[in-house]
């Protein structure tokens, strides 16, 4: 974790994890399963690495989301 | 427009997960009918199916003798899909709509699959209703926005939870562990197949974790999860869903096929099908189609229900559940030995968290009909339990899954299926060998004996 737990996935701008907005990405996801399932938890896309991760994780691109 | 961020849902999950939702319905289904039960009545009236029928006329009079029944049923799911959703965020204004041309279609579906000779044609309603999505989608093209009534992952945690209902605990707690044994040698089989011939042709790990994850534990769903957990590249999920779908959908014909060739009994058939189909609705598909083959094509041995059984023990029980762990285990591998950056440590609550929640539904329903049952005798059980309790779930649950056979068929839309290259199919299909052939070696040979032992 970063010394400010604050500065995690879930609180920056670049992360996108909406399961509606998942399922318009993710093309096929609901033919056989869904992004509102437990099994997902809150991860989501980030839209600077372009990655799909934890909204635990953290990197040197945390940029804080409006509240 | 999207909304495209959420704050975490913690607990709030109660309501915001379709997991939770599947369980809170079908429970309340449940207790619902036992009320009633208690009190001298039944749900059978709102239960209603298609009956078995000759002629078309036959058909046509069950049908208008019954059509108040209907929209009474079609209103119930209606309501009770509706209020989740709502929650969840749905607009009803595209749902409603949509389901209603999904219930329309289901009756249908229902009607064809109540023929008399509809074995002989291989017109089975799982089978019919996916192939029949998939004709509308793939070829007349449905708007965007009907998705909403096409809810698969809910359907089926909905039907699976009431399936609960009908599966003995008993059978759970003794077939239970030897569905965990073979289902976690499979997986791991197949996870470390995927991985290492993924690696070998130069894929990215995380792709042949996202792949193998797919291919070894619960399908879509588990390649999202471990893609999550391992920081996956944007386009992974999509190439892993992709393959996933393919298989899922040629195994749904494939192995019924196959295992009607070789006249497996239902219960050895349903436990493959448990251990090689990919995804939980695509398994239920063709386990349900072979099923119900026992009884109307000569030498397919064992129940109807066995086949069902025997691949809930082994897909729910065996595989669905682990998802938490194999997500925080590739987690800490993710972040411990692949990324050098660092991104912190994976939290052991990410276990419960990640938990498929529906699954703790179906226990509790198959314990609370087994409570319920214990009482009476098997003669009493098949004259007064069966008609007036257990008959009713049954046939909701039917229809819950033929909402989802026929959801898949509309959701599989090929041309927008991200392409995936030469390197992921072969990694992947690496594993589907070993996957079918391991879990039929496994299923008809080695464990045989308990697979056809379900029913004592």
């Amino acid at each position: 974790m970063p010394k400010d737990n604050k500065k995690i996935c879930l609180y920056c701008s670049y992360f996108r994890n909406s399961p509606a907005y998942i399922e318009e990405v993710f093309h096929g996801l609901t033919s056989l399963s869904s992004a509102y399932s437990s099994i997902r938890k809150d991860d989501g896309i980030c839209a600077k690495n372009d990655e799909y991760l934890s909204a635990y994780y953290w990197c040197g691109n945390f940029k804080a989301a409006e509240r | 427009m999207t909304e495209e961020r959420i704050k975490s849902v913690g607990w709030k999950e109660l309501y915001l997960k379709e997991d939770w939702w599947a369980i809170w319905m079908s429970l309340g289904i449940i207790f619902a009918a036992y009320i009633f039960f208690s009190s001298g009545s039944s749900i059978k009236w709102i239960a209603i199916h298609p009956a078995r029928w000759h002629t078309v006329n036959q058909l046509v009079n069950d049908f208008v003798t019954h059509i108040g029944q209907y929209i009474a049923q079609f209103i119930l799911w209606v309501v009770l899909f509706s209020v989740s959703l709502k929650a969840m965020g749905y607009k009803l204004g595209e749902f409603i709509p949509s389901f209603t041309f999904v219930y329309i279609c289901s009756i249908l579906i229902f009607m064809v699959g109540a023929w008399d000779q509809a074995h002989y044609y291989n017109l089975e309603p799982p089978l019919l209703a996916l192939a029949l999505g998939m004709l509308i989608s793939n070829i007349i093209g449905l708007p965007k926005w009907m998705d909403a009534g096409f809810r698969v992952e809910y359907y089926i945690k909905t039907g699976i939870i009431l399936l609960g209902a009908t599966l003995p605990f008993t059978l759970i707690i003794w077939a239970g562990p030897v569905a965990i044994g073979q289902a976690s040698i499979v997986a791991v089989t197949t996870f470390i197949v995927i991985f290492f011939v993924g690696r070998k042709l130069g894929l990215d790990r995380r792709l042949c974790a996202t792949l193998g994850a797919g291919g070894a534990v619960c399908g879509v769903s588990g390649s999202i999860a471990i893609a999550g957990a391992v920081a996956a590249k944007k386009e992974h999920a999509p190439i892993a869903i992709t393959m996933v779908i393919l298989w899922a959908i040629v195994m749904i014909f494939f192995l019924p096929i196959v295992s009607r060739m070789m006249h497996l009994h239902t219960g050895v058939a349903g436990a493959w099908i448990g251990t090689s189909e990919f995804a939980d609705a695509a398994g239920f598909a063709a386990a349900q189609s072979y099923g119900n083959l026992a009884g109307n094509v000569k030498g397919i041995p064992g129940r109807p229900e066995d086949a069902v059984w025997a691949f809930t023990l082994m897909k729910v029980v065996g595989r669905d559940i682990w998802i938490g762990i194999w997500a925080f285990v590739m987690a800490i591998i993710s972040t411990t030995f692949w990324d050098r950056k660092g991104r912190g440590r994976p939290n052991p609550a990410e276990i419960w968290w990640r938990f498929p929640k529906f699954v703790l539904g179906f226990f509790v329903a198959s314990v609370i009909m087994t409570l319920i049952t214990t009482n009476y005798t098997l003669a009493d059980y098949n004259k007064i339990l069966k008609p007036l309790l257990v008959g009713p779930i049954k046939s909701l649950r039917t229809w819950a899954f033929i909402f989802c056979f026929f959801s898949i068929g509309l959701t599989t839309r090929f041309k927008e299926l991200a392409s995936t290259g030469a390197k992921p199919f072969w990694a992947f299909t690496s594993g589907v060998i070993i996957n079918v052939s391991l879990g039929f070696v496994l299923s008809a040979i080695v464990f045989a004996h308990y697979w056809t032992s379900l029913s004592h």
